[in-house]
């Protein structure tokens, strides 16, 4: 658990906090195994890459979703049972083909989980709520590392045991107040998992 | 063997080669019955680009993806605007089979090899062909020769594989050829004009800086060229009594006579290939313009006795062993394979304007 705790914080600290996501894709990326893909820019990573060759800038540029869904597209018919993590901001999951995407992947199963940047007040219209009705939600704190980490995990697992497809729906409100990984280093430090000078 | 009409070919190709390969992953946008999978065959609904996108993230992961556009009549400007948005070196193992009015619509694109072809049998190879293509291809196939019915080998009659592996002598069911040649007094006749004009040009070699070879070196590498189209054993292909042999080429001097005349590749070796097709007007010949280093095709003639394949590096004739000797194969690779070794021959032959 301590070596896990302390990889996942290393992500958070190597990926640019300017994105609201990060926190979300550190502990995705902490979770992942070798054979997964997490979805970034126009490129995949595959998962267990060491901190020190994860390029910081990776959540730089959107994901795009379609590239997300292909490769979990070919993933499922080579039977891996690896899954893909893309994460969203809000903009991106309100055009229609994103809500094309989101039935299709419902429909077929697919092993993907979409990390999804979003407030307290998503989704905002019909439209859009009718294609979330498709796939599987979960709520959870975006800006929390121990609150996304259930989350994320239960839909890693549905995902592998070929269950479909998983929405976590991030939420980032008041997201300039505690740094995500400040939160988690006093997490750390306070459970007795670290000590400060090996957070620095 | 069988009788198949143009589409049926291609679907046929389609499902034996993604039966036959885990990496082969076909998706059909515009799908009229929804959302389908059929092992590793994906019906997509009307996506739009995202298709292009979706067949991106399987390449991604190690596969090779065919985007089947038949269906999606508007497909011409969102591809046009996905292919320029891909990196400049970006070759992605996509195979777009689109239709021709909108092949036409798309127009050409950078590093995107396209394959037309008018047959059925054509479409099974070109098809195969781009389906072991590590880049990007697009078969266009078009609905004018849909009623065309041909016979099309059922399984694979060509194999690509890099020069190397090529020379490898521990092939099963060899046919041999007949040893006596087919055609004698042709080959003879040419031989003897041909000494005739190496002599003649000999002055004119002399101020091409390129050929700079002595005779003993060229005498040298034509024995060695012999004794190496010996050494490889002719191959028997999917279609009955077919050989095959197989041979490099420097494509040096070739590549240096076109920077110096500022004339396409193609043209020079069309060139090169006439000389020789003057002489034996009974074989096909394809040039790959786009081939890798090392890479080479086993085309099976559509209608003469024997197909010849010029790649980058590499020279491949596939015969009909009843018919053409395999001494008579041997020559025609050697004389090809002479003339693009050394291009300048046909400016100082006459032939100014290339």
């Amino acid at each position: 658990m301590r070596d896990f705790l302390l990889k996942m914080y290393s992500y958070m600290r190597r990926l640019s906090s300017d994105n609201p996501l990060h926190a979300a894709v550190a502990v995705a990326l902490a979770m992942l195994e070798r054979e997964d893909r997490l979805a970034v820019c126009d490129a995949l990573i595959c998962g267990r890459l060491p901190v020190q060759q994860l390029p910081a800038d990776i959540l730089s540029q959107d994901a795009d979703p379609a590239v997300a869904l292909g490769a979990a597209i070919a993933l499922k018919t080579q039977a891996e049972g690896s899954v893909v993590v893309a994460p969203l901001m809000q903009e991106q999951t309100r055009s229609e083909s994103f809500q094309t995407l989101l039935r299709l992947a419902a429909a077929m199963y697919l092993p993907i989980i979409f990390l999804m940047e979003c407030g307290t007040d998503f989704p905002d219209d019909l439209q859009a709520q009718a294609a979330l009705d498709d796939v599987e939600r979960i709520h959870a704190d975006g800006q929390d590392a121990m609150r996304l980490m259930p989350a994320i995990r239960l839909a890693i697992d549905k995902a592998r045991e070929g269950d479909g497809a998983t929405l976590i729906e991030c939420v980032c409100d008041g997201y300039a107040r505690i740094k995500p990984a400040d939160r988690l280093a006093k997490v750390l430090i306070t459970e007795g998992y670290a000590r400060p000078e090996e957070l620095l | 063997m069988s009788i198949k009409s143009y589409l049926q070919t291609v679907e046929s190709v389609l499902e034996n080669e993604r039966k036959r390969r885990r990496k082969l992953i076909v998706f059909r946008p515009g799908a009229r019955r929804g959302y389908g999978e059929i092992e590793r065959e994906i019906e997509l609904p009307n996506m739009g680009a995202a298709a292009f996108s979706v067949a991106l993230g399987a390449v991604m992961t190690g596969m090779h993806a065919v985007l089947d556009l038949r269906e999606d009549i508007e497909c011409a400007e969102w591809l046009k605007e996905a292919l320029f948005r891909l990196p400049e070196n970006a070759c992605p193992a996509i195979t777009v089979l689109i239709g021709a009015q909108e092949a036409a619509m798309l127009g050409a694109v950078r590093d995107v090899q396209r394959l037309c072809p008018k047959t059925p049998r054509q479409a099974a190879g070109f098809l195969r062909a781009a389906l072991h293509c590590e880049g990007m291809t697009m078969v266009v196939l078009d609905e004018e020769y849909s009623d065309i019915m041909d016979d099309v080998p059922d399984e694979d009659s060509f194999v690509l594989l890099p020069a190397e592996e090529a020379d490898q002598e521990d092939w099963e069911d060899i046919v041999e050829a007949p040893q006596e040649d087919a055609e004698p007094d042709a080959q003879q006749m040419y031989f003897e004009e041909d000494a005739a004009d190496m002599s003649e040009s000999a002055e004119q070699e002399a101020v091409c800086p390129q050929d700079t070879e002595t005779k003993e070196e060229t005498e040298q590498g034509e024995n060695q060229f012999m004794q190496q189209s010996e050494n490889i054993r002719p191959r028997q292909t999917g279609m009955s009594m077919c050989a095959s042999r197989m041979v490099s080429y420097d494509p040096a001097k070739l590549d240096a006579l076109c920077a110096e005349l500022n004339a396409p590749m193609n043209a020079l070796v069309e060139k090169c290939v006439l000389r020789v097709y003057e002489r034996f007007p009974d074989f096909e010949c394809r040039f790959e313009e786009d081939a890798l280093d090392g890479e080479c095709a086993f085309l099976p003639p559509e209608q003469e006795n024997a197909a010849v394949w010029i790649g980058r590096d590499a020279l491949s004739i596939v015969y009909d062993a009843e018919k053409v000797s395999h001494d008579a194969a041997a020559r025609r690779l050697r004389d090809i394979r002479r003339l693009l070794n050394k291009p300048a021959l046909l400016i100082y032959d006459g032939e100014e304007n290339v």
